[in-house]
């Protein structure tokens, strides 16, 4: 403030100026940095790409057609006809393509990937897409260990199982839930993280409960491990994955043995039908599909020090015998599943 | 007779389309390659004349570097003259010169008049293209089998409705987020009138269309779903849609009554196998290799 009194005015202004800028340029890199982990861009925000490319690819479209047809006036000279034979082709309704500018939005998005590694597309940044938002959401969640006041940890917990188990919820440009829904699952976090990691079985049996309840609800069928599929669900299924994967942590707890002795045979034999054989197989597939599409799902990642097609060629090898055992795994367990339940009506 | 054959034997006379040669050649083109040509959009269109009478045409452009034909006729009575022959292969020629390599062509049966379209392509050096399932099938109501469901949780009723129960803007919002993540546009928005408001069904969840399956008759007269997406409800959902829709036309229509439906992936395509074995696909493309 003391240096301003001394400056003239133009000079004022242009200090103004300059600040305006750096806070700009500031503003700038945080954008880039928050693109920069998805290793999406060569540097510029995907924002910028928007705007150069699709006006480029659609007027290279148009442009091309043109030239078609003043060379098809050039070559040929204009039909000559004084009426119309009888006649007329029926319109019937052609399957359905994508837009063009969904097409267009595809075509830039392969650009922006082939940046980052030749075998990447837009089935790759959709992918990505799809598991940073859900990443997003729970470091959300996770962050209130660090941050919140109300936060008691007194026990190391597996941290993988509480990001996995926790509500992911949205958040403001303050940090804070938007909305009841958001702040509810934030409050339903605190406490789940207060029960869990006291170590105390008692205190974690509500949440045993419902870790339980949704890893049993977990249905992924063979249909959803396709790339069509995890294009636009990827981080969804990861999540519903993830919870097949640490629920298996959950089960080997020690400190949760009590817990799951006093469960039924019935619900034990469930879980290890629904849960226990098939979160390896359903894990593997699903990564590699992923990797197919040069995307570690693991590390959130597109893989760049993949060059060339034929190195994701062995996840195709991989993904041909792993697929059939997952399907013979799911028909295996989804056959016990039946008659267990069976068995379970007819005592009843 | 004479007559007749002399005018046969008279030579097919081939040029370009434009704003001039349009009244006589509409008639030959299907209404999108017509509207586009009136929208002043760069479609090259070609066509055939005989004695100076209008008896066929093609038209396309070029798309990712293959030509799209998006028309291609030739008038009954001008047939088994060599004009679709004609047009194709100096068309080619042009695209040869202009370094587009491949022609594309899309096309639902339509009785008589595709019948003899898909030897005619093969012919002319045309092959099938694999459309990874993405295809129309048809079948009938009787034909549809219910044998497998996915498993869902127990006691979880899905809340599926009518569209003529559900408000313009939840419709609108749906559409405009299956397209944003990455359905086809469908022929027919959810708003249009040509829909069956009745069979139309939608999966409502948090007072959001979640998945929705859009009828009307604008494939081949038939009962179409012509609208069919699911977001993240996933296949359960979308059995329960399906199986709504379906039964509802169970109640309306006679059992012979056909259905059309498009796959767009290999979900659909399961399903449309799993409902209808027997179903038949109807719409095809084919593609033509340019020598180089």
């Amino acid at each position: 403030m003391i240096e301003h009194q001394n400056m003239d005015h133009s000079t004022l202004q242009k200090q103004r100026m300059n600040e305006q800028s750096i806070e700009k340029t500031q503003q700038l890199q945080s954008h880039l940095t928050d693109h920069k982990n998805m290793e999406m861009t060569g540097g510029q925000p995907l924002e910028m790409q928007t705007e150069e490319h699709v006006p480029v690819l659609i007027t290279q479209q148009v442009e091309e057609n043109e030239q078609l047809v003043q060379k098809a006036h050039t070559r040929f000279s204009f039909a000559r006809a004084k009426k119309a034979a009888s006649g007329s082709p029926t319109q019937n309704q052609k399957p359905a393509r994508k837009t063009f500018k969904q097409k267009h939005e595809d075509k830039r998005l392969d650009l922006v990937a082939k940046e980052i590694t030749p075998v990447a597309d837009h089935v790759s940044i959709h992918m990505m897409e799809s598991l940073m938002a859900n990443k997003q959401l729970q470091d959300n969640a996770m962050d209130l260990i660090k941050n919140n006041p109300e936060v008691h940890v007194k026990e190391s917990v597996d941290w993988r199982v509480m990001r996995t188990f926790m509500k992911g919820f949205a958040t403001g440009k303050n940090g804070e839930p938007v909305g009841k829904k958001n702040r509810l699952r934030k409050q339903e976090n605190i406490r789940f993280i207060n029960d869990y990691c006291s170590g105390d079985v008692e205190l974690r049996r509500p949440h045993l409960d419902r870790m339980l309840e949704e890893a049993l609800s977990v249905n992924i069928t063979e249909d959803m491990l396709t790339a069509e599929y995890l294009e636009y669900h990827a981080g969804e299924v990861k999540l519903q994955v993830s919870k097949l994967v640490y629920f298996h942590n959950v089960y080997k707890d020690p400190i949760n043995q009590p817990y799951f002795d006093e469960l039924s045979q019935a619900t034990k034999d469930l879980i290890e039908y629904r849960i226990l054989s098939r979160y390896a197989p359903l894990g593997l597939v699903m990564a590699h599909v992923c990797a197919q599409n040069a995307v570690d799902a693991d590390h959130l990642q597109i893989k760049k020090h993949v060059r060339d097609k034929s190195e994701l060629e062995v996840f195709t090898t991989m993904l041909e015998g792993e697929r059939q055992l997952l399907h013979s795994e799911l028909e295996r367990t989804n056959r016990l599943e039946r008659e267990l339940r069976e068995k379970t009506r007819d005592e009843e | 007779m004479q007559e007749t054959k002399q005018i046969a034997d008279a030579p097919l006379q081939l040029g370009c389309i434009g704003e001039e040669q349009m009244p006589y050649f509409s008639s030959l083109l299907l209404p999108e390659a017509v509207a586009a040509i009136e929208r002043g959009e760069p479609v090259t269109a070609i066509g055939i004349a005989q004695e100076d009478v209008a008896c066929g045409a093609l038209a396309g452009y070029v798309e990712n570097g293959c030509f799209q034909l998006i028309s291609l006729y030739v008038a009954p009575d001008y047939r088994r003259r060599g004009g679709a022959r004609l047009m194709i292969s100096q068309l080619e020629e042009l695209l040869e010169e202009n370094d587009i390599w491949s022609v594309e062509i899309s096309f639902t049966e339509a009785g008589q008049e595709t019948e003899t379209l898909t030897p005619f392509l093969a012919s002319m050096g045309f092959a099938a293209e694999d459309d990874r399932g993405r295809n129309i099938y048809t079948f009938t109501l009787e034909e549809v089998t219910w044998a497998k469901a996915p498993s869902r949780p127990a006691g979880k009723s899905l809340k599926i409705r009518p569209f003529s129960r559900l408000s313009e803007d939840m419709l609108r919002a749906a559409q405009k987020r299956a397209i944003a993540l990455g359905s086809p546009l469908p022929e027919r928005t959810l708003l249009s009138e040509q829909l069956d408001r009745e069979l139309s069904h939608a999966f409502i969840k948090d007072g959001r269309v979640e998945a929705y399956a859009a009828v009307d008759d604008s494939c081949c007269g038939v009962l179409t779903l012509c609208g069919l997406w699911v977001g993240d409800p996933g296949p359960t959902v979308l059995y329960s849609l399906l199986k709504t829709v379906i039964g509802r036309a169970a109640e309306l229509y006679p059992p012979q009554t056909r259905i059309a439906v498009q796959a767009v992936n290999d979900q659909s395509l399961k399903l449309i196998r799993g409902l209808a074995p027997g179903a038949r696909k109807v719409s095809f493309t084919y593609r033509h290799w340019l020598p180089r």
